[in-house]
């Protein structure tokens, strides 16, 4: 498949309203380029883990168009699913598996021989960093080793699309350390796309290309952190969001 | 790998392992009803040596007469082992039966003889010493009953001698022979209805009840894999995997009746080790005689019969745990899906109760219809209908379960493929929480 001259995410006028009326998402627009790392920031009810979620085919939207490499998400959902790996922020783990077992599960799905499995396998015992104890019960895992084996599972099927919400949540400063590395080397080794939502602003920085701020479902501005941070004329990028949405 | 079978060798382990369910479903039924029919079965063996072995009794003669002789001696002459006491009374009698630890009195009063030379009812007493409440305290004094039936036989021929005789004692001692018969399909077998009712006991009671067991415990298991994927948070994971929404269902469904077909084999091999400890008793010895062939294959379901039974029953699966799996999509941990699932199981329990203890035929029609409306049924009281020969009532039973099954499965493989399948929720009027949105 080739996906030259398609934008890596297309959303335009992108609304969703839940069943009891909340409006999550309010005419959002943006577009990620292929191998872009692309970050969304913004306060907790600001619509981030909804849009997340529509790219990864999970809700659907109300109105407007996502496209991922030029699938539709809602009518091209299979296909989408496909491409993309996702990594939620409160993701768990089938507990009476072994890590390796949850590993060859996810990939014999992703793979299309066993070499191809055992490759990816063998990426993803690496990234997670958890040695021996890959063939211990999930449920015995530390929160941080949870975080690192679902990081591992989402990064070692190379997807086109990788959605991250919150990815070094529960991790200490060595490992969060470590997967931003990962991260970072995957869409340099790899040419991943990855949309990444965080409340990590030094993660934002250090990762992202660029930056959507989103208040209230819509997009309020968008560029580099570096770009932001001389426009709002701001030393870090929680002062950016602040003075863009005109709190300070 | 195959998808399908990757998710269903996923849902088996994760199953599997779970310990309420490996425990509570696999290991609990067969170690507890084996250990109960272990124990019942020791327990029923003694008996049984008990009674086959020597009845030990004290026996005290105040008639002294030929008739009491006769019965001394026929007691001797079987098993019985005798020991006579010379008391007066029969409290002393008591106490020396007692001192030498036998649990048996039979006392002989006086006039005994004299009443039979007269035509009139002669009285015989035992006196038992119980010790304990076994099933084994009863069995001596059933042993005597049994001498005196046959002393009175005894005596019965001895006066049919003397008064007349020209007419032959076992005639009047059993006048009339009585030969029963049971229409089966269409078919005479030469056994008591009593005797058959036994010997379909397996099919007719057994066979519902693994029907049930598989269903509830599949349900179970199902709710508790679906309900599992949202407590453990692993389901929005598994729901971007580039892998066809209805095959998560399939995968689910498969792996929950795999786990429920292995739970139900525990709680039958338990269940039939805790029977098989009553130990009852073949059909062939009931009867007294040897059953042919073509009578023990009437009394048997046909081949297609259980085909027809096993595509009743894996229709229905389908259709009751991609209910159990929709019911617990809407709660938010295995406890409220558990919950959820109870409101299911009422409809399973009519037809089985029914399939047991009533006759569906001999309902009111209101009643019939409403049985008839629960897809259940069709398996469970199809046993009936094929071991009575009707195959009209199956029949119609895979035609309604099939449109039932597939209207089923259009719906959840619709919700699956949904959003509805991550938000819906039991308590309908519960907003988002600020960090779902």
């Amino acid at each position: 498949m080739f996906y030259y001259g398609l934008k890596a995410i297309e959303v335009s006028d992108l609304v969703k309203i839940y069943d009891d009326g909340t409006v999550a998402l309010d005419g959002l627009t943006f577009t990620v380029e292929p191998g872009e790392i692309y970050g969304l920031i913004g306060p907790n009810g600001a619509g981030k883990t909804t849009t997340l979620r529509i790219i990864a085919t999970l809700l659907k939207p109300t109105s407007g168009l996502v496209k991922v490499l030029g699938f539709d998400v809602v009518d091209q959902a299979e296909e989408v699913r496909r491409i993309i790996s996702y990594l939620p922020e409160e993701a768990g783990v089938y507990g009476n598996l072994t890590g390796y077992e949850y590993l060859s599960f996810v990939a014999s799905l992703y793979a299309r021989n066993e070499d191809e499995a055992k490759a990816m396998i063998d990426e993803a015992l690496e990234v997670s960093g958890l040695g021996s104890r890959i063939r211990d019960r999930v449920k015995s895992y530390s929160k941080g080793m949870l975080r690192r084996l679902q990081v591992a599972r989402t990064l070692m099927v190379k997807p086109k699309l990788a959605i991250l919400d919150e990815p070094t949540s529960g991790l200490d400063v060595y490992h969060a350390h470590y997967v931003r590395r990962c991260i970072r080397r995957y869409v340099d080794e790899y040419g991943l796309t990855v949309l990444i939502s965080s409340h990590n602003m030094l993660e934002i920085e250090y990762l992202c290309d660029r930056v959507l701020l989103i208040h209230k479902g819509r997009g309020v501005d968008e560029d580099s952190p570096r770009s932001l941070k001389d426009r709002y004329a701001s030393s870090n990028m929680e002062e950016v969001f602040l003075k863009a949405v005109g709190l300070i | 790998m195959n998808p399908l079978k990757a998710l269903v060798v996923k849902e088996f382990k994760d199953l599997l392992r779970e310990p309420q369910i490996l425990l509570g479903i696999i290991l609990a039924p067969i170690l507890m009803l084996g250990i109960m029919g272990v124990i019942l079965s020791t327990a029923f063996s003694s008996v049984r040596e008990a009674a086959a072995g020597r009845v030990s009794l004290a026996v005290l003669d105040l008639d002294k007469s030929v008739y009491s002789s006769v019965l001394i001696d026929m007691l001797r002459f079987t098993n019985a082992s005798i020991y006579t006491v010379d008391s007066r009374s029969i409290d002393e009698a008591i106490v020396e039966a007692a001192s030498r630890n036998l649990k048996l009195l039979l006392v002989i009063p006086s006039g005994f003889s004299e009443n039979i030379t007269l035509g009139v009812k002669a009285r015989l007493q035992v006196y038992s010493a119980i010790e304990g409440f076994s099933l084994s305290s009863t069995i001596p004094s059933s042993a005597i009953q049994a001498y005196i039936v046959s002393y009175e036989h005894i005596l019965v021929y001895d006066l049919l001698r003397r008064i007349a005789p020209s007419i032959d004692p076992s005639f009047v001692l059993d006048p009339i022979s009585l030969d029963e018969y049971t229409v089966l399909r269409g078919s005479i077998i030469k056994i008591p209805p009593a005797a058959v009712f036994q010997r379909l006991f397996g099919q007719s009671l057994m066979l519902p009840f693994s029907m049930f067991m598989v269903v509830v415990v599949a349900m179970q298991i199902a709710a508790t894999s679906m309900a599992k994927e949202k407590e453990g948070k692993t389901l929005e994971v598994l729901l971007t995997l580039p892998v066809k929404r209805i095959y998560i269902l399939m995968g689910k469904l498969a792996g929950s009746i795999l786990i429920a077909i292995i739970g139900s084999i525990s709680y039958l091999s338990g269940f039939a080790i805790y029977i098989g400890s009553f130990s009852l008793i073949p059909v062939e010895e009931l009867v007294g005689l040897d059953l042919p062939m073509e009578s023990i294959k009437i009394m048997e379901i046909p081949l297609q019969g259980y085909i027809i039974m096993g595509i009743l029953l894996v229709l229905s699966l389908i259709a009751f745990l991609s209910i159990a799996i929709g019911l617990s999509a809407l709660a938010d941990d295995v406890r409220s899906a558990q919950s959820l699932l109870g409101l299911v199981f009422i409809p399973l329990v009519i037809p089985f109760m029914f399939s047991i203890f009533a006759d569906i035929n001999s309902l009111p029609i209101a009643l019939r219809i409403m049985v008839y409306a629960i897809p259940l049924s069709y398996p469970i009281l199809s046993i009936n209908s094929i071991i009575s020969g009707d195959y009209l009532t199956p029949s119609l039973g895979i035609a309604y379960l099939s449109i039932f099954t597939i209207v089923i499965l259009y719906i959840f493989a619709w919700f699956f493929g949904s959003e509805k399948i991550l938000t819906a929720k039991i308590r309908f009027m519960r907003k988002p929480k600020v960090s779902d949105i």
